[in-house]
């Protein structure tokens, strides 16, 4: 009785020593599609519950990108006399780097030390390991498993999510973290000092972030402290996207990324 | 409706109820995570064999698992009450009064006052246990604690309510 007490119990602490290491495994990928088929089923009821506040949601995202359209730009005509124009072709093509596509959440969770995200879009619809999901408001996190239909999202609220975001204001650079309490606080270091911060400053994603393309919110400055015997600051985040009710999110896809990480890697090992 | 099918029924109950409502809903406060699935473990008969004890526990949390994402979790920790689970009943239950109650444990099979000690021990052992699983890595030892000793509270509050709806006190005439 013993025996097999501790026989199961080994077998279950393996599994989740190995798969919070790796965050992967082929037995989890069956377990995705059964429980995704469940989730999907219980999600196509709970989400009429949201819909209102999805509706406004996406006519906030419309209008912001209405208001970036070219049409509402002009350029006010100052030229006095006709000059000679000489225009510079511009002869390199311009190349894609972020593949955008929408994804329906199908489960999340906030509760937990490590809260996973389920999106029903997996590998046939294009969604891989290592590509970035954002919500309207802000960053969610990072894919860290798919199986055929289904995709694993690691949460921003997990405490072995590490991204690198930056200041708005002065575009210093430090690392967003979690410590797994409390689901309106991410913790982000690495500002030094010397960096002017005040409470409510903007942080977005910064461009040394291999997943993320620069620039898209992360959240705002909600408490911060010198750090004693530190160099940094440590901050507080009030995190922009609303993880307590995810309906559709982007999944991006940095189409260079495997070149650079290959380059990289050659890089280090010369 | 017979005992196996009851408890098939309730597994898969209990399950979903736990992946999609408790461990989806916002947390009450950090220290909160309710645990109602366990209850499953508990209202087991008491003729079920101990390895069927032990295999009902590790499925049972190994398919929570595969909600939250976190294999090997719960069903260590659901596991470990299903194998202290006929220490307790031994303790708290005098012989006689067992062999006669051929259903499962309850506030009539056992005392209402034992039956909820057994339940609290098993409660704070899978509580205990989970957290500190979680927390392996970490060592903030107020807030494992804290955690520990408030999800133990509410999981209690949680599940004698489940009990006293599903399985009310019937007067003694009946019985």
């Amino acid at each position: 009785m013993l025996l097999l007490f501790i026989i199961l119990q080994v077998l279950s602490i393996s599994m989740l020593v190995k798969y919070s290491k790796s965050h992967q495994a082929r037995y989890m990928e069956y377990a995705y599609e059964v429980t995704g088929t469940i989730n999907l089923r219980y999600n196509n009821f709970t989400r009429y519950f949201s819909l209102a506040e999805n509706n406004r949601f996406l006519a906030d995202e419309n209008t912001r990108l209405a208001n970036e359209l070219k049409q509402n730009f002009t350029r006010i005509d100052t030229a006095v006399e006709q000059k000679e124009i000489k225009t510079f072709v511009d002869s390199t093509p311009v190349t894609r780097k972020y593949l955008w596509r929408t994804a329906r959440v199908i489960n999340n969770s906030v509760s937990g030390q490590n809260n996973y995200i389920t999106l029903q879009r997996g590998r046939l619809q294009g969604v891989d390991k290592d590509m970035a999901v954002i919500s309207p408001a802000g960053i969610v996190g990072i894919v860290t498993d798919a199986s055929d239909n289904m995709s694993i999202v690691m949460s921003l609220l997990h405490r072995k999510s590490n991204t690198s975001v930056a200041l708005k204001k002065s575009g210093i650079t430090g690392i967003l973290e979690w410590d797994g309490t409390n689901p309106q606080r991410l913790i982000l270091r690495g500002i030094p000092k010397s960096a002017e911060i005040k409470k409510g400053d903007t942080v977005l994603t910064s461009n040394l972030s291999l997943n993320f393309p620069e620039g898209l919110h992360v959240g705002t400055i909600a408490e911060f402290k010198k750090e004693e015997g530190g160099n940094n600051y440590m901050i507080w985040l009030k995190p922009g996207a609303n993880f307590y009710s995810l309906e559709f999110v982007s999944v991006i896809e940095n189409l260079f990324l495997k070149e650079q990480l290959e380059l990289e890697q050659r890089a280090k090992r010369n | 409706m017979s005992e196996p099918l009851k408890n098939i029924l309730r597994f898969i109950i209990f399950v979903l109820v736990q992946a999609l409502v408790l461990s989806q809903m916002p947390p009450l406060h950090r220290f909160i995570t309710p645990y109602l699935y366990l209850l499953f473990i508990l209202w087991l008969p008491f003729s079920i064999g101990r390895v069927g004890l032990l295999v009902a526990g590790f499925l049972l949390g190994l398919v929570l698992d595969f909600f939250t994402k976190t294999p090997g979790l719960h069903a260590s920790s659901a596991l470990l009450v299903a194998y202290l689970r006929p220490f307790l009943i031994t303790l708290m239950v005098p012989k006689d009064t067992r062999e006669l109650a051929a259903g499962s444990p309850s506030m009539q099979s056992m005392d209402t006052s034992s039956y909820f000690l057994f339940a609290a021990l098993l409660t704070f052992f899978h509580h205990g246990w989970l957290v500190f699983l979680e927390w392996m890595t970490f060592g903030d030892f107020f807030y494992f604690l804290g955690k520990v000793f408030f999800s133990t509270l509410v999981s209690l509050l949680l599940m004698l309510i489940t009990e006293l709806l599903f399985r009310p006190i019937k007067s003694s005439k009946r019985r």
